[in-house]
């Protein structure tokens, strides 16, 4: 499917303002039927190595997994991401933790799902240094909000926010975002939020 | 480090002194000392603000040496908050200061007239106690400024507020940090009051013209510590997220999980989660001139403590930990890091445990004293313990009193004492430490060392899923252990994952000593520290009834996961089968 998109062409120090949108959750498209190894790679542009060596908690709909090889994700599933966490509780949710047995409840196990390959939103959460790490590489790729988050974002924290954009583009047309915000929203429908950072053109 | 310091509160003609060595406890120090000297000195039916009960203050074996990471202190007494045995520890540069001065261990006995106040200066000319009426009620930063007026700041104080002169539940005890503020607190348990009990209002600790303690073999040591840093500054906890986030990154995975206590324990997710996240109040510290990464006493190379800066960028508290952020935060509905952060220093100002408060306001949002999510309520509520109304001496005596007075079932509480920041219905393995752990529910009774480093009670294949009776009984060993040598907790998050990095803590204590200790000899003395704990519990009473989680964690769900609290009388009473 495809979204209407709106492009901030911004200097890097705008990321700021989204990080807490990025750990709030933000949508991402897939194809149904994909594993979380497959999704990560594949949708979110992560690359095997950082999965490997800094992503040490993946949880799906508050569970973690353990085997993100074989465990798939499902539409309107959330995935967050964290890196390796202090306290006995940051590492019973580690991936094959030693200590799984103590949050066994609440584990997801693989288990076999649709594979229609129909398109399906997942929602991502980043965590600590995964969001420092990849943020404005989601950013840069595009993620998918209602459209009233970012105009509440833009609410919030707009004046900061245009002070480090030059141009806003919606649908590759400049467009006059304090003039829509002035107008007041309610739009609940997913658009496309990317940032192109001048400062690393 | 080889003198006991006592000082008989109760003598006639005043406090008396009286220097021992430490012959009677050879090789212990942190909380073996503070548990030995409580279980084969105090009765176990002893009133704890009483005549009878002892605080223990004792620095870890390697405090006060060039160890990085050495500076915890543990405080043991007979816990009025408890009933039972007691080690808090802090961080803080009291271990450092005191370990140099010579002391395994000070020991505050009997109990001054009602109404005196003292305070004790020690340095290497030797020990001075003074009456202190001027000290009277004064809250911990009023009274550190005073004390830079007349010592300087390059001495480490114990103190305590207003709340352990009341002789309150959750009353702590502070310990200065680096840059001389009272912001590190023996939290739990409410040590604070049986210092108060004592009379005694702080204890200023000068280390000037003496030296770091000196090793046995100083080459091995040297070498020992090189490694053991290093594998702190390489692991992704200790080198990476705690220096950036502190403690705090841990909100927005409990709170993933829906295990992060919500609302008194109503719901194990925050809707705020994400504004008083750690990435969040790293980022307002930064922004405000504040800084996000700082140690809480010399040698401490994780770094995970920091400051927090108000609007105007003046400093507010230190940065709050995961648990108080939780605490004041999530548990009581308030989303807002400025109102925490001042919740933060108010406790800190007053001497009270941030945990014990969270909760406790938390229960009286539930009975209807405030509005969940309403900051400048809990503020107040806060201010009125330090003011010492009725009402703020109930809330300052804790969650469990403060159920009790106002009638509300929903009391998050083991043995008397509140639940820290993870909800055992989510994570039942956490329920399990709460249920049984010797000094009521406590999250560091099972911090994490490694239970395949240690080998203690068998190893744990991490492909294999092992019970987890099993796991907390281990962790609760380790912890033991690893509070016994003065080392901070946090160095676990190496060590689980680098066998290398907790050799080199065992090497590091042998070459400081002369010993040839094996993980197997610090399993062993975990063990004996948790054997002695446990006896004394049972003397003064507790059974096996006493080693459950409230009875509406097995009957009320937690959503998101709607999860019960499953474990078995049956399992709980195994912990301890050794
Ligand atoms: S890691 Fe944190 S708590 Fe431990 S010694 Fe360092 S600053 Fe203090």
């Amino acid at each position: 499917m495809k979204y209407d998109t709106f492009l901030l062409k911004c200097s890097g120090s705008a990321t700021g303002y989204f990080m807490p949108e990025l750990q709030t959750g933000f949508s991402i498209s897939a194809k149904e039927g994909v594993t979380i190894y497959s999704f990560l790679t594949g949708y979110c542009g992560i690359s095997d190595e950082y999965i490997s060596g800094k992503v040490k908690t993946i949880m799906i709909d508050g569970g973690p997994v353990d085997d993100i090889f074989n465990t798939k994700i499902h539409d309107k599933g959330v995935c967050a991401l964290s890196g390796a966490m202090p306290g006995i509780v940051g590492a019973m949710m580690r991936i094959g933790s030693p200590y799984a047995a103590m949050r066994e409840s609440i584990t997801v196990k693989p288990e076999g799902g649709d594979e229609s390959g129909r398109e399906i939103l997942v929602d991502v959460k980043l965590f600590n240094v995964i969001l420092a790490d990849k943020g404005a590489d989601f950013l840069k790729r595009g993620i998918l909000l209602r459209e009233k988050r970012i105009f509440n974002l833009f609410i919030k924290h707009g004046n900061d926010i245009f002070s480090c954009c030059r141009e806003v583009l919606f649908n590759g047309k400049p467009v006059d975002f304090k003039k829509q915000l002035t107008d007041g929203v309610s739009m609940d429908r997913l658009v496309m939020l990317k940032l192109e950072m001048e400062d690393e053109r | 480090m080889d003198k006991i310091l006592r000082i008989n509160m109760s003598a006639k003609g005043g406090p008396a002194l009286k220097e021992e060595s430490n012959a009677k406890y050879p090789g212990m120090g942190g909380r073996a000392l503070t548990t030995a000297i409580i279980a084969g000195e105090v009765h176990p039916m002893a009133n704890p603000l009483g005549e009878e009960n002892k605080l223990v203050i004792a620095p870890g074996l390697l405090s006060g040496s060039a160890a990085a990471m050495s500076g915890r202190i543990s405080i043991g007494c007979k816990s009025p908050l408890t009933g039972g045995i007691k080690e808090a520890n802090s961080g803080g540069q009291a271990a450092q200061v005191m370990a140099r001065l010579g002391y395994a261990a000070i020991v505050l006995e009997g109990r001054a007239p009602e109404g005196e106040l003292y305070k004790v200066v020690i340095n290497k000319d030797g020990v001075k106690i003074d009456k202190a009426p001027e000290y009277k009620m004064l809250p911990n930063y009023d009274l550190i400024e005073k004390v830079k007026a007349t010592h300087g700041d390059k001495v480490a104080c114990i103190s305590i507020g207003p709340a352990g002169e009341m002789k309150l539940g959750a009353a702590s005890i502070a310990c200065t940090d680096m840059e001389f503020r009272p912001t590190r607190h023996a939290g739990r348990g409410g040590v604070g009051a049986v210092m108060g009990s004592k009379g005694v209002k702080i204890i200023i600790l000068d280390d000037a013209g003496l030296e770091n303690r000196k090793p046995a073999d100083p080459e091995k040591f040297r070498e020992a510590n090189k490694v053991f840093v290093e594998g702190l500054r390489t692991h992704a906890v200790t080198g990476s997220a705690l220096p950036a986030y502190g403690t705090n990154v841990l909100v927005n995975l409990i709170n993933e999980a829906g295990g992060f206590p919500t609302n008194n324990f109503k719901e194990g997710r925050f809707a705020g989660a994400s504004s008083i996240s750690g990435e969040t109040i790293a980022d307002i510290e930064t922004k405000r001139g504040a800084n996000p990464t700082h140690g809480c006493h010399r040698g401490c190379v994780i770094r995970c403590s920091g400051t927090y800066h108000d609007k105007n960028g003046k400093f507010l508290s230190k940065q709050p930990e995961y648990e108080t952020v939780w605490a004041h935060g999530a548990n009581c509905g308030i989303d807002d890091p400025d109102k925490i952060a001042m919740l933060d220093f108010l406790d800190d100002n007053y001497g009270l445990d941030t945990i014990d408060m969270g909760a406790a306001i938390a229960v009286a949002m539930d009975a209807g004293l405030a509005k969940f999510g309403d900051g400048d309520a809990a503020i107040n509520l806060i201010k009125e313990v330090g003011k010492g109304t009725p009402l703020g001496r109930i809330i300052g005596s804790g969650a469990a009193t403060t159920a009790k007075v106002f009638g509300v079932e929903r009391a998050p509480v083991v043995k008397g004492q509140a639940m820290p920041a993870y909800d055992p219905r989510a994570i039942q393995g956490i329920g399990v430490t709460y249920a049984t752990s010797t000094q009521g529910a406590d999250h560091t009774a099972g911090y994490c060392i490694t239970a395949n480093v240690l080998k203690v009670g068998g190893f744990v294949d991490p492909l294999k899923s092992e019970g987890q009776v099993e796991l907390s009984r281990n962790l609760q060993i380790a912890t033991a252990a690893i509070d016994s040598t003065g080392m901070c907790l946090f160095i676990a998050f190496a060590i689980l994952d680098q066998p290398e990095t907790f050799q080199a803590l065992i090497d590091m204590l042998n070459a400081f000593y002369g010993l040839s200790m094996t993980a197997d000899d610090v399993a062993a003395l975990g063990k004996q520290i948790l054997t002695m704990e446990r006896d004394f519990n049972k003397k003064a009473g507790f059974t096996a009834l006493d080693d459950r989680l409230p009875r509406y964690f097995y009957t009320e769900k937690l959503p998101p996961h709607n999860a019960l609290f499953t474990v078995t009388d049956e399992e709980l009473d195994s912990v301890y089968n050794w």
